[in-house]
């Protein structure tokens, strides 16, 4: 009788994922149309409001790499501690480096956007600040696209080693790489917009950042396989641990804003405080609270009790406030640079992370089928 | 003069090799009518709890307050002492400074919570330097699994449950008298 039941469910699960194979994404033409405008957007933008539209571009550059190289870190952690728990979400992992020759693309662009973006890029030995004039070596173009091209070939081979059936040894080496070269983008790409600042914690809350955000999409594509029938329905053993996996590293991003937040409040030395002293006080501190609230608090209060944990429909919904959380953050790093005094919030500020976003998604929506995850 | 009235009844004991069949083995029998009493063995066996119809332990809300409490303390001894009783100052800070004290409160929550749960854990399991192991056999503590259950009186015979011994592979089973604490 037992055999009986359990073909039964075989049969039924398969007859629905043909089913659903033939019907794709039903919001693909969403996703498209989100695209399209968001692009177009970016192309008006660059016309209409260069500042503002450079700064949006690259909180959403970093955030689709953020997500399209989460889920080769996701492969080498759970390989590193060989977690069998993850089996059935390592094939989706894999594939959200599908999306990297996208973020490299769009990332080039960022090029044309230096001179705007970047403060050092118009230093000269003759015109630069003495307590400057050691970082031109570092911060000048020609070095730091040098560093991105560097950065990007890591991660391209990175991604195809995690993509294979490989051993511990190479998931410990490609954590080692991608650890130093994301710290050194990060350096690059994001805390050298403001180019007196520094801070050696920088490196690490952008990977906190990062994974957590790919732990959120990485759940969401989960989910939205299950609901369209590519994928079979989370045990709540999985559902839990994804569950854990979304709190923990929402504990570890507060952590480390908070350890670096608070070792330069205590210190309280000018050139490290002056990146905080525009970004907690007046309309930034606001923000600042609310991606507090949203990357940490909502989540760790939400994902406490057990059941909440393992229930699709919570998980489904923290994912979607630690994709916001995600934005905010980058927001949050990269435009106080241009605009110090009041937040812009408007059209061109939403339109290409939401362009990207979906970009993500119809990527894996469309490779979500051919997984083969049903049965 | 009031004599204590001594209760008896009976333990059923079956031993495996495998902890997946300790594990079902436990659960048909808490199915038939049986209370598991416990399950022996020399690792923790994954699934059990379910497998046994274990209740959640009320384990993390002791820990829980631990913490909170821990946590009660750092703020009291930080918040009294700095701006109360011996206020210096540290860089022109305000005295009662909260970000820099969160480390060493979360620390102490940390310190209660788990060295308060772990006491818990042995007083309520009434584990004790000293005591004595209730084991089954020896072997538990090597390859063997063995189930331990107590007949709530749902009438099954011997050779029922000898036959569900047999169907989940037990090697051994025996039965042993228990005296009846009230």
């Amino acid at each position: 009788m037992e055999d009986n039941s359990l073909r039964e469910k075989a049969t039924g699960g398969s007859q629905m994922t043909t089913k659903n194979q033939s019907t794709a994404e039903p919001l693909s033409k969403s996703y498209q149309g989100i695209m399209a405008t968001g692009f177009l957007v970016f192309a008006v933008g660059l016309f209409a409001a260069p500042e503002r539209i450079w700064s949006s571009w690259l909180v959403s550059v970093c955030m689709l790499i953020g997500l399209a190289m989460s889920g080769p870190v996701l492969i080498a952690i759970v390989r590193l501690c060989a977690a069998n728990w993850a089996d059935r979400i390592v094939p989706i992992a894999k594939k959200t480096t599908s999306l990297l020759p996208l973020s490299a693309g769009l990332a080039i662009l960022c090029v044309f956007g230096a001179s705007t973006l970047y403060d050092w890029f118009h230093m000269t030995p003759e015109n630069v600040s003495s307590h400057m004039a050691h970082k031109l070596g570092w911060l000048n173009l020609n070095s730091f696209i040098l560093r991105s091209i560097l950065c990007f070939v890591v991660w391209a081979f990175g991604a195809k080693w995690m993509h294979k059936k490989s051993g511990r040894g190479r998931a410990g080496v490609f954590m080692v790489l991608f650890g130093f070269s994301f710290s050194i983008f990060s350096f690059d790409w994001l805390m050298s917009l403001e180019p007196t600042w520094f801070s050696t914690m920088f490196g690490v809350y952008c990977f906190a950042g990062l994974f957590l955000s790919g732990a959120a999409a990485i759940t969401l594509v989960v989910l939205r396989g299950i609901h369209l029938g590519a994928m079979k329905p989370l045990s709540p053993n999985l559902a839990h641990d994804l569950g854990k996996l979304m709190f923990a590293f929402s504990f570890f991003w507060g952590y480390i804003w908070y350890c670096q937040y608070m070792l330069i409040w205590y210190t309280d030395m000018p050139e490290e405080t002056s990146w905080f002293a525009t970004r907690m006080t007046g309309s930034w501190a606001t923000l600042s609270y609310l991606s507090l609230i949203l990357n940490f608090v909502a989540p760790f209060l939400i994902l406490l009790p057990a059941p909440w944990k393992a229930n699709p429909a919570i998980l489904g919904r923290v994912a979607l406030i630690l994709l916001v959380g995600r934005w905010l953050d980058l927001y949050i790093i990269i435009t106080p640079t241009a605009f110090p005094d009041l937040p812009p919030l408007g059209l061109w500020e939403i339109g290409p992370p939401l362009a990207v976003l979906s970009a993500f998604f119809w990527m894996m929506s469309k490779k979500l089928p051919k997984l083969s995850l049903a049965t | 003069m009031v004599f204590k009235q001594r209760e008896l009844r009976w333990l059923h004991f079956g031993a495996f090799t495998d902890d997946h069949d300790a594990c079902s083995a436990a659960k048909e029998c808490r199915e038939a009518g049986f209370d598991v009493v416990d399950v022996h063995g020399p690792y923790p066996i994954h699934g059990i709890e379910e497998a046994m119809g274990m209740k959640r332990s009320k384990l993390t809300w002791a820990c829980f307050f631990f913490g909170l409490s821990g946590l009660a303390l750092a703020r009291w001894l930080q918040y009294f002492t700095s701006r109360d009783d011996w206020p210096l100052n540290v860089g022109g800070k305000p005295f009662e400074s909260w970000p820099a004290f969160v480390p060493v409160a979360f620390e102490l929550t940390v310190l209660f919570a788990s060295l308060g749960v772990v006491a818990t854990f042995f007083i309520s399991n009434r584990l004790f330097f000293g005591k004595k192991p209730r084991l089954p056999e020896a072997s538990v503590t090597d390859d063997e699994f063995v189930v331990v259950i107590r007949d709530k009186g749902a009438g099954l015979t011997q050779t029922d449950l000898s036959d569900l011994w047999d169907r989940h592979g037990a090697i051994r089973s025996w039965d042993q008298m228990e005296e009846v604490k009230s």
